[in-house]
């Protein structure tokens, strides 16, 4: 019987340890394995008399399909990641540069005029799933969904409960506002701060996903990723974030809260909101779900670190954007 | 074989980044033409010893820069015309306004007189379309 160790990459997900477990049991000259998935080692256990050299060939060879690469040293694991990162951020900064142009182009920008219907509400709202709002709510839900198939939770549920929860939040705020009439407004320092803090958390989440955190052990934001690991497990969260996008800077949405204001009941307030809602969702669940199925495929490594710099790159604009309407900083850049 | 791995991935590499500093370039030099391209507008009037500074906001403001006179009351008229962006939700930090405009329609926000040789600037609630009027 021998031991050995050696150095695992390609592990993203909690379940990445169950799955090379089980796979290396399969195979009978070997006696024990264990992950350990925050050193990314393998421990093997094995009554084979084989060079380290071979073991590694056979150890690739049964979980090449999965992605997961084993190696004798860890130099070569770091390598590959940066090799990662250097191929995820021209696409990352693609993406970014084509969001530039076309919010630059104008496309987006057709008047509509007459009066406001679902059916405008809900064109309104697709156009705003692409504008500059995608900047902040698109930008969240896609570092939000990304980090959640990281983590492994139960993806679909939690998506689900988040979408439902924006869906009806923007339904019933949206009455509230039809109801109230002109007599209220929603603060608008209050929804540029929680945009402020919107954007610092999608920073954060970003370089978590780019990995960071982790090459260059940063320790400090580990309790931030522990609060949040614990509270992405409850019902609870999910729908809150959902309803708190209402009160997200976004011009759609705000000029969308004017006209139920302005609307005078609570159905017609709250038609105007949920088919503006509507219109959002195609574009929000294609981030979610697409998150999810690319997260889960042998691409992950190379989704995680684009969607980083993408989220990374939003956060920064909408980030600067909140601090020039506050009156912080100055204006330098005018889409 | 790992050699000839690395390798096209080197060449995937490096053709994704030249696709990405291609399409920043170009970026860069649309913007910088449409904004070469921006004749100065006349959009500055005095009416009866007021006077107004017309701008429209539809997808940013227009003209992003104006030149005013310093010393004379002074009003901000802004024209929209179906605008649902963030445009629509203008704010002015030095007045201390924000508010919504209306869809479609003109609002009038008076600005009082100013010094020579300040600049007031304006910006839409997520802050990515700004505009500044110069008095001179």
């Amino acid at each position: 019987m021998k031991k050995y160790t050696f150095h695992v990459s390609g592990t993203h997900c909690p379940s990445c340890k169950i799955l090379i477990e089980d796979i290396l049991m399969e195979q009978d000259f070997i006696k024990s394995t264990k992950v350990d998935l925050k050193k990314e080692i393998i421990d093997i256990e094995l009554d084979n008399e084989k060079s380290e050299n071979e073991i590694l060939l056979v150890l690739n060879d049964k979980l090449k399909s999965h992605n997961y690469v084993f190696s004798n040293d860890k130099l070569e694991v770091e390598n590959k990641n940066s090799m990662v990162f250097w191929k995820a951020l021209p696409i990352g900064v693609s993406f970014l540069v084509l969001f530039f142009l076309l919010q630059k182009s104008g496309i987006l920008n057709f008047g509509i005029n007459g009066e406001i219907t679902p059916i405008t509400s809900l064109l309104i709202g697709l156009v705003a799933s692409v504008s500059s709002c995608l900047a902040i709510v698109g930008g969240l839900v896609l570092s939000l969904s990304a980090k959640i198939s990281q983590d492994d939770v139960s993806d679909t549920k939690t998506f689900i409960l988040f979408h439902g929860g924006r869906l009806v939040g923007f339904a019933v705020l949206g009455g509230l506002l039809g109801l109230a009439g002109k007599a209220i407004g929603i603060n608008y320092t209050f929804s540029v701060i929680l945009g402020l803090v919107a954007s610092v958390i999608m920073i954060m989440l970003g370089l978590n996903l780019i990995g960071v955190f982790k090459n260059n052990k940063i320790t400090l934001p580990s309790n931030i990723f522990g609060f949040f690991r614990k509270i992405e497990h409850t019902t609870l969260a999910p729908i809150l974030v959902g309803v708190g996008t209402f009160f997200l800077p976004c011009g759609f949405t705000q000029s969308m809260q004017f006209s139920a204001l302005s609307s005078g009941s609570f159905s017609s307030g709250l038609l105007i909101m949920l088919f503006f809602a509507l219109g959002t969702l195609p574009v929000l669940l294609a981030l979610s779900f697409g998150s999810a199925s690319l997260a889960h495929s042998k691409h992950a490594p190379l989704f995680f670190k684009s969607a980083g710099v993408v989220v990374v790159g939003l956060g920064l604009f909408a980030l600067i954007g909140g601090l020039v309407s506050l009156g912080i900083i100055n204006p330098f850049f005018n889409i | 074989m790992k050699d000839s791995d690395s390798k096209s991935s080197n060449k995937s590499i490096l053709l994704s980044s030249g696709f990405a500093i291609l399409l920043v370039v170009g970026a860069i030099l649309m913007v910088k033409s449409s904004e070469d391209g921006a004749s100065p507008v006349n959009n500055v009037e005095v009416v009866e010893g007021v006077q107004y500074v017309n701008i429209t906001a539809r997808g940013g403001y227009s003209p992003s820069a104006s030149e005013a006179q310093a010393g004379i009351p002074t009003k901000l008229n802004v024209k929209t015309d179906g605008t649902f962006d963030c445009s629509s939700f203008l704010v002015i930090n030095e007045l201390n306004y924000q508010g919504t405009l209306p869809q479609t329609g003109e609002t009038e926000i008076d600005l009082g007189a100013h010094e020579p040789g300040t600049t007031l600037s304006g910006t839409c609630s997520m802050g990515m379309y700004n505009f500044k009027i110069n008095f001179n």
